[in-house]
């Protein structure tokens, strides 16, 4: 479950990925194109495929489009731009998680490790992560020994965040989860039952990084490691 | 008064000076034809049908071509004569163009494709053709003359029977009608005129071997044209063509090398067009005449305030234009007295000769207009010559123009005179007794001045002589008769009859040249009344707009106005006006290439809806004046002149607003040009400097000293430095250009200041944050107010002292929300208050490092959400600075939501 396959057309980016990720026990692939990129996906089976969105000649989309063809392989999209525009769409076409170039390394592992575990069970009865505790059945939220009283609509959000623990959920995924494919109404909404969340999870005394806003993209909760 | 003339395109006119000195202006034309890139067209002539002309004419395009010249043919009549095909093969021929018009298909030459082919040299035979409705130009010799302008050479062929000036001539002597003819303007523009030439025994000879015609065909022709005193008067007429050009040639040649040779004859004739038929023979007539004495000519039309009807305004139209294409120079006057106006324009143009017809009308007549027109015009001509040209038997004689009488007023008219004159003897019966029969007569008179003022011409003479009749059957003795005792009251009878006349006649005149004044009054103010509409708005399509409603006010029609786009091509979408159809289109992008009018009432596409006018400036045409009158509709020529006069005006508007527009893109390229010089010096400065602590920590490190952690720390400083700068730059690139567009959705503001905090953490430091945050929601972009947050507090932290707080509060009403940020410290300067929010501007003393456009961005995303941000010093008492930011965004109260789930 270590195998993974990095897609970058700078050299030094792959260097640097290397070293990195060798050093952690990973063992790494390269490919500078995105041809050559799915030619290795193909041939070396990765478990886990880091994809820089930038590439020439193919883009990286076309690329993750064409690999979600054939393949369920957990892809973890590379990104220079800050506007979010081109995370958004290549996690709607299928990647599982993102970094923005210069990324904090640190970041860029815990992300993979949390999608090299598999993803939870679709019936595993409750959730915890630290201090917080999510019973499905009862529905009750805790956090530590407090208690902590959601609206209907909040408690589905933190749920999907929930099951998505430590990786990237889109706004879409969430309106889509939550209200439906063709929400609108309640969907303006989203940002500010977010941090009513937030707010009442670290009133309780949640740390409040756990639930983490990638502007412009989604909602992340992390788990704690 | 109206006054316009149109200068020839060719031909004998350039204006001789007084000394014998080659005219400057005619050695710079001659210049620019010979540099022009223009073709060179070579005519082959002949003096009828048969003596050889293709035959010759491919014989030189073989030539040619084994000379290696790109040679075509463009079309070719073989007439089904054998030797002429044989000497065809060989040379690569231009497939005719079908033509349906109708329902009939017509082959014409494809004047594209050979345009397409672009060969070096193309023969086309038969330069006397019209061409089938639909194609471009309707005549062949003006698809001529555009192959000439796109550079291609010509050969071709022409019989003398139809060139335009000889036309009469030819048929006098042949007494074949002529249907065909080629202007003289072409003549005179070939480079070369070979005149196929063989005697006229030769060319019976040829007739009766069948090389000319076959058959039955032959014999008539035989019997008829080709009668040998024909051919013999044909071919002198061919043979003194070719002198006169020959003799032409040579002249031009002297003139152009300097070389003095016999005066030019400083001749110049003058001849006056009319929408009589015979001034089209005058016109011909005076064309030869100034070809044989070389002289210039002139053709002028009076404008006597009259208005023709149609069938005449055509043919004055028509005459018009003949004088045009054969090289007159035209002119357009106005007047009410013809022959002064005529002598006017004789005067003001030197003119040495005018040339009249013989009086038509029988002698009496002529006293009602003062004479005729030749007496008038010898009596009062002074120097210059008159020339008498008498009329032909055939020319239809001058009808009076009946044609009022059928109008419909008339029998209104006629039944108000016969009404004002049954009134009047009413009237005189009643006071006859008292005034007597004579005093009667007087008030019919006053009868008839009154209906003059309502009635025209033919119904107040016809009044005028009811009056009279009346006046004698019921009062003059014997009444009830038409007798006449008493010759006094014979005398007062017919004095009565010839005053009663002329007073009606008179009348009605001054009313005409009353109603023409008018004409010219309103043309003066619509002229005026458009230049005011004109100038008035500053706004450029609002211009256009009131331009395009004024003139459908005044011609009745539908009026576009297109204007050309950097391709030289006119923009689809009309600036003004309704849309143009894709046909239309393609006729007035053709108008735009040429910078000539095209379209119907011209020579150019006259099947076209529109009538396309180029606006024209000085050295290209801007756009289009597209003219759709309504199709029973004409466009008189008074209106095409006005039109002509609104064009040249709205191209200057036009050039006008261009050069605003490229005049203001200078201004914005030398503000940006400034702008980049300013960005690179900031920052190269901001980009070096981290990269050279980076690169000496680097060098540190490889020295391997004993704590690197300060070096890395450094390094991490720098790096995030940078990190800062970009993005800096990469927003204030986005906001100048433009690509700012908020992304609205529904926030917590509680959540957008933590992010922001978060972010400038480092630069505020040990400074406490006091934050005072509503819970309302609002809907606006977090992204950009998360920055605008960034770079506010990150500018409190720079101005103030390290320990002091800052802080951070929001309001929100249902106007919008207001941040306010403050911070302790000196407080914004009086000089920078102005450019606080200026690119790359940096408070003097204020730390180093930075670009200075926090501040910019600031402003520049609250404006994005179309709010804005002001900055002044504090008012609380304490010394240092304070920003508000209003984003005028909607924003519910916090517990509206509660209820929405």
């Amino acid at each position: 479950m270590n195998r993974i396959l990095v897609i970058d057309d700078e050299p030094q980016m792959r260097r640097l990925l290397r070293v990195a990720l060798e050093a952690h026990d990973y063992e790494v692939c390269e490919a500078a194109t995105g041809r050559e990129g799915l030619a290795e996906a193909a041939t070396r089976a990765p478990d886990i495929i880091l994809l820089d969105l930038g590439l020439p000649e193919m883009p990286g989309l076309e690329v993750l489009r064409r690999l979600r063809e054939w393949s369920s392989v957990p892809v973890l999209i590379l990104s220079v731009q800050d506007s979010g525009e081109d995370k958004v769409q290549a996690l709607d076409l299928g990647a599982d998680d993102y970094v923005t170039k210069p990324f904090d390394t640190a970041e860029l592992l815990a992300r993979l490790r949390v999608l090299q575990r598999r993803t939870q069970p679709p019936d595993e009865p409750v959730f915890e992560s630290g201090p917080l505790r999510i019973d499905f059945a009862a529905r009750l939220v805790h956090v530590g020994r407090n208690e902590v009283s959601l609206t209907a609509t909040e408690y589905s959000l933190l749920r999907v965040l929930a099951r998505h623990a430590g990786k990237i959920v889109t706004h879409k995924q969430l309106l889509t989860a939550v209200w439906g494919p063709n929400a609108t109404e309640q969907a303006q909404y989203l940002r500010v039952f977010m941090s009513h969340i937030r707010r009442k999870l670290t009133a309780a005394g949640l740390d409040p990084e756990t639930i983490r806003t990638e502007t412009a993209i989604g909602y992340r909760l992390l788990s704690a490691e | 008064m109206f006054c316009c003339s149109t200068a020839p395109s060719i031909g004998y006119s350039f204006p001789v000076s007084e000394d014998s000195r080659p005219n400057p202006d005619a050695l710079l034309a001659d210049c620019a034809s010979a540099s022009s890139g223009e073709g060179r067209l070579k005519i082959f002539l002949g003096m009828c049908p048969g003596v050889g002309k293709t035959y010759a004419m491919l014989l030189a395009g073989q030539s040619r071509q084994e000379e290696g010249v790109d040679v075509v043919i463009g079309l070719l009549e073989t007439h089904g004569r054998i030797e002429t095909t044989a000497v065809a093969a060989g040379l690569p021929r231009i497939p005719r163009k079908a033509i349906v018009h109708r329902g009939i298909t017509i082959e014409e030459m494809d004047l594209d494709a050979i345009l397409a082919r672009r060969p070096a040299l193309v023969l086309v035979d038969e330069l006397a053709h019209s061409n089938a409705a639909g194609s471009r130009h309707p005549k062949r010799w003006q698809d001529v003359l555009e192959l000439l302008q796109a550079g291609i050479d010509v050969y071709t062929t022409l019989n003398i029977q139809h060139i335009e000036s000889y036309r009469d001539v030819v048929r006098q002597i042949t007494g074949a009608p002529v249907h065909e003819t080629v202007a003289d303007s072409v003549l005179d523009r070939a480079d070369e005129v070979e005149l196929i030439d063989i005697t006229s025994e030769q060319l019976r000879k040829r007739l009766d071997e069948g090389k000319v015609y076959l058959g039955a065909r032959a014999a008539t022709a035989s019997a008829n044209f080709f009668r040998e005193g024909n051919l013999k008067a044909l071919r002198e007429i061919a043979l003194r063509i070719t002198a006169d050009k020959a003799d032409g040639e040579l002249r031009e040649f002297m003139r152009s090398r300097r070389i003095l040779g016999p005066s030019r004859s400083r001749e110049r004739l003058l001849v006056a067009v009319g929408s009589s038929p015979f001034s089209e023979r005058l016109i011909r007539l005076t064309r030869r005449t100034a070809a044989a004495n070389h002289a210039s000519w002139i053709a002028v039309h009076v404008d006597g305030g009259v208005t023709l009807d149609s069938a005449s305004q055509a043919r004055l139209e028509s005459n018009l234009t003949l004088a045009r294409s054969l090289g007159a120079e035209v002119v357009m006057t106005s007047g009410t007295d013809v022959v002064e106006s005529l002598l006017r324009v004789a005067h003001e143009n030197n003119v040495s000769q005018i040339v009249v017809g013989k009086p038509l009308l029988h002698p009496l007549l002529d006293i009602f207009s003062g004479g005729s027109l030749v007496s008038k015009l010898v009596r009062r001509s002074g120097e210059i010559d008159i020339y008498v040209v008498r009329t032909e038997k055939s020319v239809a004689p001058w009808r009076p123009d009946l044609s009022a009488i059928h109008q419909p007023g008339l029998a209104r008219e006629m039944g108000i005179g016969s009404l004002v004159v049954t009134g009047t003897t009413l009237l005189g019966l009643f006071l006859q007794p008292a005034i007597g029969y004579s005093a009667v007569g007087l008030l019919y008179l006053l009868s008839v001045l009154f209906s003059a003022t309502v009635l025209s011409q033919i119904p107040i003479l016809l009044t005028a002589a009811l009056t009279a009749l009346a006046w004698d059957f019921l009062f003059i003795p014997p009444t009830l008769t038409f007798h006449i005792h008493g010759a006094h009251d014979v005398i007062l009878f017919v004095m009565y009859f010839v005053v009663a006349i002329v007073i009606g006649h008179l009348h009605s005149r001054l009313r005409q040249r009353e109603r023409a004044e008018r004409r010219r009054e309103q043309q003066a103010v619509a002229l005026y009344q458009f230049s005011t509409a004109l100038a008035a708005s500053p706004d450029f399509a609002e211009t256009m707009r009131a331009a395009v409603e004024r003139m459908r006010e005044i011609f009745a029609a539908d009026i576009s106005i297109l204007l050309a786009s950097e391709d030289g091509q006119l923009r689809p979408d009309a600036v003004a006006g309704p849309p143009v159809s894709e046909r239309e289109l393609a006729v007035a992008n053709w108008t735009l290439t040429r910078r000539e009018p095209a379209g119907r009432f011209t020579n150019t596409l006259p099947q076209s809806a529109g009538f396309h006018l180029p606006l024209r400036t000085q050295n290209s045409a801007v756009g289009v004046l597209s003219v759709f009158v309504p199709a029973n509709a004409a466009l008189r020529l008074a209106e095409r002149q006005m039109l002509e006069t609104f064009a040249t005006q709205l191209a200057l508007v036009v050039e006008q607003s261009r050069l605003q527009d490229e005049a203001e893109r200078s201004r914005v390229e030398e503000r940006s040009r400034h702008l980049q010089k300013t960005l690179l010096d900031s920052v190269s400065h901001e980009f070096k400097t981290p990269l050279a602590i980076i690169a000496a920590s680097l060098d540190r490190l490889r020295q391997r000293p004993s704590d690197p952690q300060p070096l890395l720390a450094e390094i991490g400083t720098a790096v995030g430095r940078l990190e800062r700068v970009i993005g800096n730059l990469l927003d204030i690139t986005r906001i100048e250009t433009g690509a700012v567009q908020p992304v609205l959705a529904w926030c917590d503001l509680h959540e957008i200041v933590d992010a922001a905090a978060a972010r400038v953490e480092t630069e505020i430091g040990p400074r406490p944050l006091q934050r005072e945050i509503a819970d309302d929601a609002v809907k606006l972009d977090p992204g950009l107010l998360e920055e605008i947050l960034v770079n506010l507090l990150r500018n409190a932290a720079q101005h103030s002292p390290p320990d002091s707080p800052i802080e951070i509060a929001t309001d929100v009403s249902d106007r919008g929300l207001t941040i306010q940020v403050r911070n302790e410290g000196s407080g914004i300067d009086a000089a920078s208050s102005e450019r606080l929010f200026d690119k790359f501007y940096r408070q003097p003393g204020a730390a180093a490092g930075g670009l200075g456009l926090g501040l910019s961005i600031v402003k520049g995303f609250a404006e994005a959400h179309g709010g804005g941000v002001i900055a002044q010093n504090r008012t609380d008492g304490r010394s240092g600075a304070e920003f508000r930011v209003f984003l005028p965004v909607a924003t519910q109260p916090a517990s509206a939501l509660e209820h929405g789930q």
